[in-house]
């Protein structure tokens, strides 16, 4: 039975969102795995007790200490060896990178995208340069001192439409830019595309194989779609969205030569734009809210089958084989 | 017993709780499914036993009911009481494939002071031939064969059947159920280790009718796992 460990929460304004795809997706795990869930809160990292609960984390957290290293999960006495870390975090450390090179220096396989590649897609302006130079279409972005109106602004490297605002003036551009501002110092400004309609679309890979699910259209009210519509079901979706096939056939192509050309790895959700008969890459999702289970299974994918497929397929760096001391004598040599 | 039978497509099983009936699911039922809601011996449109039965008499008759409309490959979804009845029926039908338990009955509860004062009051009055103490609000409602039935079924703890129940669990838990407190489901997790738990926030003993939405999809991804 292979051991997998759920990794979830961390320092991040979307820590509570980690909580609930980690309880979501930790209670369907396929039994052929032992599920371990461990919580990062404050550098510590527990096993905590009730884990599916909610209310276990909102008050000091009951269960137990753990450690994870490069020989494995350390429970009391036990270590216990990871075939697999299921990555469950949102935002800040857990999704921009950092935790990723954590598991690469440890050799942990784990099921997202590499250090660089998750460091690129979490922050709007680095990814939205590198997607307009690999060929994607992408909104125009703006200099902060020079908008034109109607704009977004967004905190570079959040998600969950957190800190996202629409401009159409000056005195409403400062508002907008104060408050991306207080969520992280590096601020997207973006053509607003009025009226766009949003649709997102996941895709993951199998061995040689890529799955891309169906497209879901969330309808929401106002200018964005927002935190509360996202999360506190105050907004439908249309899954299958409905669409030319022409259209559907777009964005499928799209999003997997998106996987493609990044180095994709894990479940990956691309958000698109569409306005005025063209496609844009909104953003790119290396670990999805609930690993867009909903989006896979509207294509037959069940929750089971994604997660098997996701652990069987998780990876991490080789290490090179470095032969120590091999080159000294050379070095010393051309030294004298 | 009179049952609803709607739907076709994966055979789901509503096994309703003490003084419910069939209604009690009407938020959260899914036709996509073939549906069936019998209303269990004295409830609903059902009439009550004329003698005292116990919990074999109502699996007996599940088992009837599964027979009349040849039912296969049968998932369970089963609240309070029902649970007992799908616990027994998973454990000796081969027609069960799985089981959603909510809100589960059949583990033998914590006794507190208060309930052994209780049954200290019983014994004198009864030596003493004074009036005994009332019973519990739901012994209380009852009349005739059924009050028996009910002391009958509480009585019955299932802690050593769980082992017998092979098929997939899914346990349903209100946060905040007062009539099976979370300690229960402790009991129904240690007798079941394959089994998943999903809790339910801010809900209660009937968490499904109060998140019918969310508990029709937990139910509708449990049968699309089992497939």
């Amino acid at each position: 039975m292979k051991n997998v460990v759920l990794l979830y929460g961390g320092r991040s304004y979307e820590h509570d969102v980690s909580v609930i795809t980690a309880i979501e997706v930790g209670q369907w795990c396929p039994q052929q795995y032992r599920l371990y869930p461990v919580y990062m809160r404050d550098g510590e990292w527990w096993l905590v007790k009730d884990w599916q609960r909610f209310g276990s984390y909102t008050s000091t957290i009951k269960g137990r200490k753990v450690r994870l290293d490069d020989e494995g999960l350390h429970v009391g006495i036990k270590t216990v060896k990871v075939d697999c870390v299921l990555l469950s975090t949102h935002g800040g450390e857990g999704e921009d990178g950092r935790l990723q090179s954590l598991l690469e220096w440890w050799g942990l396989p784990y099921t997202s995208c590499d250090p660089l590649t998750s460091g690129i897609l979490m922050d709007k302006v680095f990814a939205k340069s590198v997607l307009k130079e690999r060929g994607f279409v992408v909104a125009p972005a703006y200099p902060e001192s020079a908008p034109v109106y109607p704009v977004i602004v967004k905190p570079a490297r959040l998600g969950s439409s957190i800190g996202v605002g629409v401009a159409r003036n000056e005195e409403e551009y400062r508002q907008a830019l104060a408050n991306a501002e207080d969520y992280d110092r590096s601020v997207l400004v973006e053509q607003f595309l009025e009226g766009a309609v949003e649709y997102n679309c996941a895709i993951l890979r199998d061995g040689d194989q890529l799955l891309v699910s169906e497209i879901e259209c969330p309808r929401h009210t106002g200018d964005t779609y927002t935190f509360g519509q996202k999360y506190q079901k105050e907004c439908e979706h249309a899954l299958p969205a409905p669409m030319e096939d022409g259209l559907r056939e777009e964005i499928k192509r799209t999003t997997s030569s998106l996987y493609t050309a990044l180095r994709c790895k894990g479940v990956v959700r691309v958000d698109y734009l569409y306005h005025q008969g063209t496609l844009y890459v909104n953003e790119v999702n290396t670990i999805p809210g609930a690993l867009s289970y909903r989006l896979f299974g509207a294509a037959g994918v069940s929750i089971g089958k994604l997660l098997t497929i996701l652990i069987e397929n998780a990876s991490c760096q080789p290490r090179p084989k470095v032969k120590y001391g091999e080159l000294l004598d050379d070095l010393i040599g051309a030294w004298k | 017993m009179f049952c609803v039978r709607q739907g076709q497509g994966q055979e789901v099983l509503y096994l309703h709780g003490w003084g419910c009936s069939h209604e009690v699911f009407a938020s959260c039922r899914n036709p996509s499914f073939c549906e069936t809601l019998p209303d269990l011996y004295g409830f609903g449109e059902t009439p009550a036993p004329t003698h005292p039965v116990d919990l074999d008499y109502y699996v007996e008759g599940v088992k009837r009911l599964m027979d009349r409309y040849y039912m296969q490959n049968v998932v369970v979804v089963a609240h309070s009481f029902g649970a007992r009845i799908a616990v027994r029926l998973a454990a000796t039908s081969p027609h069960v494939v799985g089981l959603v338990l909510v809100g589960a009955a059949g583990m033998r509860p914590r006794r507190g002071v208060k309930y052994l004062a209780r049954v200290a009051h019983a014994k004198l009055a009864k030596l003493f031939r004074l009036r005994p103490p009332e019973g519990s609000e739901d012994y209380r409602r009852l009349s005739g064969a059924m009050k028996g039935t009910f002391v009958n079924i509480v009585h019955t703890y299932q802690e050593k059947e769980l082992s017998r129940v092979t098929v997939p669990v899914l346990l349903v838990w209100g946060a905040e159920d007062k009539e099976t407190p979370p300690y229960m489901l402790k009991r129904f997790e240690k007798g079941l280790p394959l089994s998943r738990t999903v809790w339910m926030e801010r809900c209660g003993h009937f968490c499904f009718a109060q998140q019918p939405d969310r508990f029709r999809r937990l139910v509708a991804t449990f049968v699309e796992e089992l497939q």
